[in-house]
């Protein structure tokens, strides 16, 4: 039976009247990896947050590993590696004794060999405090505790955010390596679209506490055509069924919209033509501009 | 193995590679017997989920292309299987169709189409290993 690592059902929240979440319903399969996607500030540090039991929804409820948030949190953290986005170690401590001092709360499942060994991977340095490691050296020390204690559930809010290509690569290749072992799940926040393309078997897409997409990255791909062409006037939109983008780009426009079936993609292209379309060119439906058309254009028209 | 992914491309990853390794076996780059790499290192390899690769693999031994040896590995099966021409051509049509629809869609006429199959198909049946040719 497939069950579901991560579950919400019509997850709210608001700060200072400000929502941050809207009825968020998500289900996150075991075994899969799934590419959260949004801006900054469209809610996806609050629902980590929830799924570690640290922020408590105002309504709606979410099951991690078939768990409570609110009432086990703690079991929680016991079974899922989490990533920050800035790591929230104690800059005086150093390396060895921040290992120490985590390593007292799994005391049945940290592994001192798994550790070392990511240590020396990621060549972090063992006895420099915290305050003096570089970004790249602090990121990849937050993936080894995170991956110390074997989770069956790893969550990574934008971990590399702002650092370099090297420490990028490490952090693809350590999901990489988790997920080649048995029922293990990935969760993760990206702005890095190439990455969740290559990596996601689901990507979301949350743009002001709202799920625009939930959908395998296959799927997506298929059901969006995006088309550039010349017109003589401005496209009339409402004649264009399915639109989602419409945008001018110098002497072209650069239409985009959902087709979920071939007839439907024809009736877009005859709609175009309709319109006296020349110059039409199918074109590309990688996820950056898939995500661009859908988030752009709900903030510009 | 040299495979090649196109993240602009509508197809899936998946296809790309399952695509890319049936293209090999039929040119006999990839002869019988030959070991594909384990789904861990071909996913650290073209730095993709795990789970893309191991269903590209399952792909691949459906249509018989591989072989899962328990505990060995996956490996290219021996091409030996001669199918009845009905079925051969049954099992061409949905293909035939995708290309006759992308070739309306841009335009190309009948005659471009058959010129342009037959130089390809002459090309391609010419780089083919001869011990795949004889099947």
């Amino acid at each position: 039976m497939t069950e579901n690592a991560i579950e919400t059902f019509e997850l709210e929240h608001a700060f200072d009247q400000e929502p941050v979440l809207r009825r968020l319903s998500i289900a996150v399969p075991q075994g899969s990896v799934y590419g959260l996607l949004g801006r900054n500030g469209s809610g996806k540090t609050s629902l980590i947050k929830m799924l570690l039991g640290v922020l408590r929804p105002q309504a709606g409820r979410c099951r991690v590993l078939g768990l409570d948030p609110r009432d086990d949190a703690v079991a929680i953290r016991s079974r899922v590696g989490y990533v920050p986005q800035e790591c929230d170690f104690d800059p005086q401590m150093s390396v060895v004794e921040t290992l120490r001092f985590l390593r007292s709360f799994y005391p049945s499942t940290w592994r001192d060999d798994v550790v070392e060994q990511l240590l020396d991977h990621f060549e972090v340095p063992r006895q420099p405090r915290i305050t003096n490691l570089s970004g790249g050296h602090k990121a990849r020390l937050s993936l080894v505790c995170a991956l110390a204690f074997e989770p069956e559930l790893l969550i990574l809010d934008e971990p590399t955010a702002g650092l370099d290509a090297v420490v990028r690569r490490d952090f693809i290749e350590a999901i990489i390596e988790f997920m080649t072992q048995e029922e293990r799940t990935v969760f993760f926040c990206s702005h890095l679209l190439n990455e969740v393309e290559l990596l996601a078997d689901r990507v979301a897409i949350l743009e002001h506490g709202r799920l625009l997409i939930d959908s395998s990255v296959d799927a997506l791909k298929q059901s969006l055509c995006r088309v550039t062409a010349r017109f003589r006037a401005a496209p009339i939109r409402s004649r264009i069924p399915g639109l989602i983008a419409c945008r001018q780009l110098g002497e072209h426009w650069q239409v985009a919209a959902w087709v979920d079936s071939e007839s439907e993609r024809d009736t877009f292209l005859e709609a175009l033509a309709s319109q006296g379309a020349t110059e039409v060119r199918v074109g590309e439906a990688d996820l950056e501009s898939i995500f661009v058309d859908l988030v752009g254009s709900r903030n510009h028209g | 193995m040299n495979l090649k992914l196109d993240t602009t491309s509508p197809q899936a990853i998946y296809l790309q590679i399952v695509e890319q390794v049936r293209l090999q076996v039929a040119r006999g780059e990839l002869e019988a017997g030959c070991k594909l790499p384990s789904v861990r290192e071909m996913a650290l390899t073209l730095r993709i989920n795990p789970n893309t690769v191991a269903r590209a693999y399952r792909e691949l031994e459906h249509d018989g292309v591989v072989v899962k040896q328990q505990g060995r590995g996956v490996f290219v099966a021996d091409q030996t299987v001669t199918l009845p021409a009905t079925e051969r051509r049954s099992q061409l049509n949905p293909h035939l169709d995708a290309l006759l629809v992308a070739a309306w869609r841009i335009g190309v006429t009948p005659d471009e189409l058959v010129q342009q199959l037959g130089d390809r198909a002459q090309e391609f049946f010419a780089q083919k290993s001869p011990r795949a040719r004889k099947r």
